[in-house]
């Protein structure tokens, strides 16, 4: 094979390509709204978050719009993915990084919302996901709301594709961070494993747009039923 | 009643045991000599309807690795995988691997190996495999190879080494130009085809969606390329992938893994002078 090399010699590779590829980064602008966004009502980072009501665990209703004004974070899960709620050191649960996030982000402001939302419902009924559910909380001692997507409906206006996938609301109701829970990767070698719902959480809170606003989420697949 | 129910209903409906996924290595040659390179072959066996995932697993999952510990002095490269299979998920399609999966290491002994001694290596491979529920798994194997003055013969880990995709290099007749916005591939067709290229992301690096013009007997792949440089820590980009022609998993598949120089022509912060 040859391999040629052109134009490699001081090329800078400008920021607005990247940008025109990679999607909108931002800057603080927000970009015209795709038809298919309103339409179908998916989540689009920079435009507004899809609207959604569900019951948690113990039947008590969550809606979106009851946060408005507030920071929400949302955390898609699944009890048996050893990435998410799963009983492995890989998992964001059992390693304590879930909570470390929750504390790190009360910290930095008591109003930040956090909702965990289960779209399971492969080898599932909705009776028996609420109470797998139940053990997990129990388990990992989670302090949040632990909503139940049993229909799939959230998830996939969201697109949520992992458990986890991370998503960041700001206190507009728009979409500003989608995307992996931290860099998996480098903290499995050892290194730090940047949380990037923090850094975008902080990123909002002083008037920036988070940058990058988008990672690729890694975990299991979200197990929809199929339909 | 009523509790006791559901959480039977619970453990009946979500209990999947992970599944046995038995895990072995072996080396290529039954002897090593000093400078000359051979491989180590470990083959995971995935059960039927369970999948595990290529390096770049797709819209779900975790790639599947190996990493090698050896004796000092010895090179190990990068692990080569089968060319997967694309397979449906709800949330997208995943680069799965199905049945025996092996990946092969290519070691290269130093020339200053002691002669009579064995050579350990340490192997140890990390999944996930996924059918209705996903597991990770974890296995180490040692190998040890005795070192002689001249590499012995082969043993039948060869063969399965030699069935895994190789390295763009042994493909002379294809040419691959880079430029700062995109990558040219080009070269003759054979008889399966579309040619087709399969990325390992990089949170840095942006692919667009290839374009492909074909002859009767040629191909070109123009594979539009940016930079993300704010995704991403510093680190070397590369462009890494399958070229792949056909559509079955059996059909012929080269490894790219080329470094993309142009990238580390930086911006400079503001203020500073490049």
């Amino acid at each position: 094979m040859t391999i040629r090399t052109a134009l490699i010699t001081a090329t800078l590779v400008s920021a607005s390509a990247c940008l025109a590829m990679a999607g909108p980064a931002d800057g603080g602008k927000t970009p015209e709204t795709p038809p298919e966004a309103t339409e179908k009502r998916v989540a689009v980072i920079g435009h507004p978050a899809p609207k959604f009501t569900l019951r948690d665990l113990d039947g008590k209703t969550h809606a979106l719009a009851n946060h408005a004004g507030k920071i929400v974070v949302l955390e898609w899960f699944n009890a048996e993915c050893p990435f998410s709620g799963g009983a492995s050191k890989a998992s964001i649960h059992a390693s304590g990084k879930a909570a470390a996030l929750r504390a790190n982000l009360k910290e930095l402001d008591p109003t930040i919302v956090y909702l965990i939302v289960d779209s399971t419902a492969r080898n599932h009924t909705r009776e028996s996901l609420i109470e797998r559910g139940k053990e997990a909380r129990t388990t990992w001692k989670i302090d949040v709301p632990v909503l139940i997507d049993y229909d799939g409906v959230v998830g996939r206006a969201y697109e949520a594709q992992t458990t986890p996938h991370m998503y960041v609301i700001d206190a507009k109701g728009v979409l500003r961070y989608a995307g992996a829970f931290d860099d998996y990767k480098k903290g499995r070698k050892g290194g730090d494993a940047t949380n990037h719902v923090l850094s975008a959480v902080k990123q909002i809170r002083a008037g920036e747009a988070p940058s990058p606003d988008r990672r690729k989420p890694w975990g299991c697949s979200v197990k929809f039923d199929y339909h | 009643m009523t509790a006791v129910a559901s959480l039977c209903a619970s453990t009946l409906i979500s209990a999947e045991p992970p599944p046995v996924v038995p895990f072995t290595a072996r080396s290529t040659v039954q002897s090593i000599a000093a400078g000359d390179s051979f491989d180590l072959v470990c083959t995971l066996q995935v059960p039927v309807g369970w999948h595990v995932y290529w390096e770049d697993p797709g819209s779900s999952g975790m790639a599947t690795s190996l990493s090698v510990r050896a004796p000092e002095g010895f090179a190990v490269s990068t692990p080569r995988l089968p060319r997967p299979t694309t397979h449906p998920e709800s949330t997208g399609p995943v680069n799965a691997l199905f049945g025996e999966v092996p990946i092969a290491v290519r070691i290269t002994p130093p020339h200053d190996v002691t002669l009579g001694a064995d050579a350990a290596f340490e192997l140890t491979a990390h999944w996930l495999v996924c059918r209705e529920q996903c597991h990770l798994g974890e296995a180490t194997a040692t190998v040890r190879v005795p070192i002689t003055a001249a590499p012995g013969p082969p043993t039948p880990a060869a063969a399965v080494a030699a069935a895994l995709p190789p390295s763009i290099h042994a493909r002379p007749d294809t040419t691959l130009t880079l430029s700062p916005h995109d990558v040219q591939i080009e070269g003759p067709l054979g008889a399966c085809r579309p040619p087709a290229f399969l990325p390992v992301s990089q949170p840095t690096v942006a692919l667009g969606s290839p374009a492909l013009t074909m002859t009767q007997d040629r191909f070109c792949l123009t594979i539009p390329v940016a930079y993300d440089l704010a995704s991403g820590p510093p680190q070397p980009e590369r462009l890494r992938g399958l070229l792949m022609f056909g559509t079955q998993g059996a059909d012929p598949a080269w490894i790219i893994d080329v470094p993309l120089a142009h990238a580390r022509a930086r911006p400079a912060p503001e203020g500073e002078t490049p």
